[in-house]
């Protein structure tokens, strides 16, 4: 029986590839450029908030890939990730800028909405849930650009 | 045919009782639609601070509290009406959390009282300047639980909990642990209005993303920050009554006057929780600094870091509510406690009254040559 446990957890750990038992996020092409880029090393080498920052960068520019619980789109389709449609600039602007009357919906919307709504929308898929570990990350990205851009709540990409 | 008589009445209650909760689902949807679109009637202190923030609808939002002390101001996003009273309604939760103030009582706090055990918790009491607090000349004063800057750090890794903590997380553990009471669900209009509300605060003071401000949290005080004589509780004791004890009761049951709450409890049914991070016995830093930075009211600042280690040390003793962690046990014990300590207390200190010894009669008494700083014979 002992055995048998010890040989789920290293299986789980090393041999199961399942994000749920990985401690540490993938390392993805282009990360290491974006994380540069975007001085995500303000939050520190390695941590909580940069691996999240990390999957979140996964996830936005590999959606079909990290998120496929949540769209259709697969590997074939033209557009089948967040950075299809946005930039991660717009993800940090777009996070300052959330929690605003919807003139169109007619009520308020968070930024976590917003992903949800792209995720039933624009990428043919399923709502998450608002704890999502996925739109906590999406999150989390954008306010790793949004740092980087030393944005205050409300700012415009045009500025004055 | 009986049968079929018992089952039809039995199908007509479970409609009727099902038809019953969505009329009900319906007409609390429609009363909190109703609230939303309501003009909000400020609290007199949120009528200052939103006023000083300049706060109303419009295309474009600048900030006069950057023009004041920076000179320059940037222009952001502006508000509609539906976000002016979000963050109104944000910020009367946080300065009257129980509806105290209001007309309505608690319905304009969308019945906030549900979340908090006892009548006197209010945001305002740890968060205070209704989560804004400046000192007279207008600088943001250091270790002061602000609201704003809790805004711009949110989602950051959390030690207590081991979690990046978003904003609403960490506004459900305050309802859970320092109010004692209730996990509001995370999309509640509750929390979002208070969301709102902090990030009205960080716009205002034109505060940046991911950026760590002095004001933000609590200024910590551990024992390292101290000339390391230990902890004291008698000496806490004695500095409570000097210091604590004429706003907020010898007991520490605060101070409640024509049903407004002057000064909140520290101890006691109506204070904060065993769990919660301000109980010494919990985390022996955060109570402490706490005091340094914003006790005194006005005269913030006054207190020696090791005399705030003292007086929080001398706090976590208290009876208090039991947290969640603790069980059912010491829940009892607690209640015991409480309902019994305070007149127990009185009591011992009718008889016999020996008066607690002056700062330098406590020194001497423990061979300390030097007596608590800032405490006069």
């Amino acid at each position: 029986m002992v055995a048998l446990v010890v040989g789920f957890v290293l299986w789980a750990h090393f041999g199961s590839h399942l994000a749920v038992f990985r401690s540490h996020v993938t390392l993805e092409r282009g990360w290491k450029d974006f994380r540069a880029a975007y001085s995500v090393d303000d939050f520190g080498e390695d941590g909580h908030f940069v691996r999240a920052a990390q999957s979140g960068y996964n996830v936005f520019f590999l959606t079909h890939k990290y998120a496929a619980r949540f769209t259709r789109k697969t590997g074939v389709d033209r557009i089948n990730a967040c950075a299809g449609c946005h930039t991660a600039e717009d993800m940090a602007y777009a996070f300052v800028n959330s929690d605003r009357f919807d003139t169109r919906l007619g009520r308020r919307v968070s930024f976590e909405e917003r992903v949800m709504r792209c995720f039933a929308g624009p990428m043919n898929g399923f709502v998450p849930t608002l704890y999502d570990p996925t739109v906590r990350d999406l999150r989390i990205l954008a306010r790793a650009v949004a740092h980087h851009l030393q944005l205050s709540e409300g700012a415009r990409r045009d500025g004055d | 045919m009986r049968a079929v008589h018992t089952k039809v009445l039995k199908v007509a209650l479970i409609v009727a009782l099902l038809s019953g909760l969505y009329l009900l689902a319906v007409a609390r949807h429609a009363e909190r639609d109703a609230l939303r679109k309501a003009a909000v009637e400020l609290t007199p202190a949120c009528k200052e601070k939103l006023q000083a923030y300049a706060l109303g609808p419009g295309e474009r939002y600048r900030s006069p509290y950057l023009l004041r002390t920076a000179g320059r101001s940037s222009t952001l996003r502006g508000y509609s009406e539906d976000d002016v009273r979000a963050i109104q309604r944000g910020c009367n939760i946080v300065d009257d959390l129980q509806g105290h103030l209001a007309k309505s009582g608690s319905r304009e706090r969308w019945y906030a009282n549900r979340f908090v055990r006892g009548a006197q918790t209010t945001c305002n009491h740890c968060h205070q300047g209704v989560g804004d607090k400046q000192d007279a000349a207008g600088n943001r004063q250091v270790g002061s639980n602000s609201l704003g800057a809790s805004w711009v750090m949110a989602d950051m890794y959390d030690r207590f909990t081991g979690m990046l903590l978003p904003l609403e997380w960490r506004q459900m553990q305050c309802f859970i642990n320092s109010s004692n009471g209730f996990k509001p669900n995370s999309a509640d209009d509750l929390i979002r209005d208070i969301t709102a509300y902090s990030r009205f605060l960080s716009a205002a003071l034109a505060l940046k993303i991911g950026n760590h401000y002095p004001e933000q949290g609590i200024d910590e005080i551990p024992a390292s920050a101290t000339l390391k004589r230990g902890d004291d509780y008698i000496r806490g004791a004695h500095l409570y009554r000097q210091k604590c004890a004429s706003c907020h009761g010898l007991q520490g049951l605060g101070t409640v006057a024509q049903g407004r709450v002057l000064y909140p409890a520290l101890a006691g049914p109506e204070s904060f929780s065993l769990d919660s991070r301000m109980n010494f016995a919990r985390v022996n830093t955060v109570m402490a600094g706490f005091i340094c930075r914003n006790m005194p009211l006005g005269a913030e600042g006054s207190l020696e870091n090791q005399d705030c280690r003292d007086i929080a040390y001398y706090l976590g003793t208290l009876p208090r509510p039991a947290g969640d962690r603790q069980g059912p046990l010491v829940a009892a014990w607690e209640r015991i406690m409480m309902a019994v300590m305070p007149p127990l207390t009185r009591y011992a200190e009718s008889i016999g009254h020996v008066p607690p010894p002056t700062p330098t009669q406590y020194a001497e008494s423990l061979g300390h040559n030097d007596r608590p700083p800032h405490a006069p014979d």
